[in-house]
């Protein structure tokens, strides 16, 4: 630009600015351009999942490989199989949840999803929920300012799987629940209504790809559903009805508290959601067939995937 | 995109429609292509949106641009594009009237596809963007210098196809 000059050099870029704002088009964006990047999200969300998994996959396997032990039959990354039992050093970031000394949190609000065997989730005032319909159905909480995923931010009818559309903040906190399977279950050794503290590589990659730090689990008897709506219940902490599937398995009901950075009283707070939580009888005359959310001045109705 | 939960009321979706067209006409500078160019915009809005909570109080607008460049690059290094810089741009200095008659979007986006991916974004930055070379440094990770000396081999070349300054100066 210099063998003009300056001002010939200034009037040069003048002049290309104004080409380039005179020649660079003005196309328009395609009306769906958020739903288009939402979808985005959540194939990244799941992309990280996934490498997440194979992460820490590869790093058991690693990790078993170098510690002497007993025979083992590969890796498994459930994390509350005995270490022992894997030959894998015992590792201290997974622990049966004791509440933190702070004052007892108030569980005022409710959701009654019946679409989740009954499910009765008591939360704080300020949290909002939210319930997708699946299948399979899945249900949402958090407090002010977490994401909570809906329809369109879930896979569910081929992965079960809801990414948020954003991390969670930090000392946030989202619940997540949903029914499984009971084969899912089969060698896993915690008993129902038992919460299970993860910490560090423990934590599920679902939850590490939200910033998250530490995880409460805990699941609950639900027994089989019998059509691919509600399942059959009654109340009580045991959840389903008591009676063994048609191919003599029960299904259960998986609660994940996934945190960043939690604070005491967000802790207790996450804690006593998963162990407050009951099941109500369904499809009963006069009870309301859709899932809903009571005692709330924002009430959240569930949507459909 | 109605959710459930209320989680669509913390002012992206507004920020997409007040930076988005703008952030496109970029896009398309860096792309040559109007498909690519929303597909770039789209990818680097999944990238953000995932943050914005945490960047919207602090510039995002600088966020997103980075965000933009960055994916761009990535996109070049990875030849997901198959896009490879013209060996020869077209010469149309000789036309008439340098706007007349000539496409000038098919023109420039010629010319910009001609110029490397570091070049290409040094320009749209520089002289799109109107940013400084300290600034656009920060966003392409280099040094001021390499922003100068990019600089100027890319006017060079795009002086010889835009026309830009068709008589020489004494």
């Amino acid at each position: 630009m210099t063998e003009y000059g300056d001002e010939a050099a200034a009037q040069e870029l003048r002049e290309l600015r104004e080409l380039l704002e005179r020649g660079t088009p003005r196309p328009t964006a395609p009306v769906d351009r958020m739903e288009r990047v939402r979808a985005k999200v959540v194939r990244r969300r799941q992309r990280r999942t996934a490498g997440a998994a194979a992460l820490t996959l590869a790093g058991i396997a690693v990790a078993a490989s170098l510690v002497p032990g007993p025979a083992q039959d590969g890796p498994v990354l459930e994390p509350s199989l005995p270490a022992a039992s894997r030959g894998i050093v015992p590792q201290p970031a997974s622990t049966d949840w004791s509440p933190p000394d702070v004052p007892k949190v108030g569980l005022t609000e409710e959701l009654k999803a019946p679409s989740l065997a009954g499910l009765l989730l008591r939360t704080p005032r300020s949290w909002r929920t939210s319930v997708v319909q699946g299948p399979p159905a899945l249900a949402f909480a958090g407090p002010p300012g977490t994401a909570l995923p809906d329809g369109e931010a879930c896979d569910a009818g081929a992965t079960g799987r809801c990414a948020p559309d954003r991390d969670l903040p930090a000392g946030g906190v989202l619940v997540s629940l949903r029914l499984r399977d009971a084969l899912e279950r089969e060698g896993r050794n915690v008993s129902p209504g038992s919460v299970q503290d993860l910490r560090g590589e423990r934590v599920a990659g679902s939850c590490r790809v939200m910033e998250g730090t530490r995880e409460l689990v805990v699941w609950y008897a639900t027994g089989r559903p019998k059509s691919s709506g509600a399942s059959g219940g009654t109340s009580g902490r045991d959840g389903g009805d008591g009676q063994d599937s048609q191919d003599g398995r029960d299904g259960y009901l998986e609660a994940r508290a996934c945190l960043r950075g939690p604070s005491p009283q967000r802790l207790a707070e996450a804690g006593s959601i998963l162990k407050g939580i009951t099941f109500q009888k369904t499809g009963t005359p006069g009870n309301d067939p859709d899932d809903s959310h009571t005692g709330h001045p924002q009430q959240t109705k569930g949507t459909t995937k | 995109m109605q959710a459930s939960g209320g989680t669509r009321d913390d002012g992206f979706e507004e920020f997409v429609a007040a930076t988005g067209p703008r952030l496109l006409r970029m896009a398309w500078l860096l792309t040559g292509d109007a498909h690519l160019a929303e597909d770039l915009v789209q990818t680097a809005l999944a990238k953000v949106w995932p943050k914005w909570h945490r960047i919207r109080d602090e510039h995002p607008e600088a966020y997103l641009r980075r965000t933009l460049v960055t994916t761009h690059s990535s996109w070049w290094r990875r030849r997901w594009r198959g896009e490879l810089p013209h060996g020869e741009v077209p010469d149309l200095r000789a036309a008439p009237d340098a706007y007349a008659g000539v496409d000038l979007e098919e023109l420039l986006g010629a010319a910009v596809r001609a110029l490397p991916a570091r070049q290409r974004a040094v320009v749209v930055l520089r002289f799109f963007e109107d940013l400084g070379v300290e600034e656009t440094a920060e966003v392409l990770g280099c040094t001021a210098g390499t922003v100068k000396s990019q600089s100027a081999k890319a006017l060079r070349t795009l002086r010889a196809a835009l026309p830009v300054r068709e008589e020489c100066h004494d």
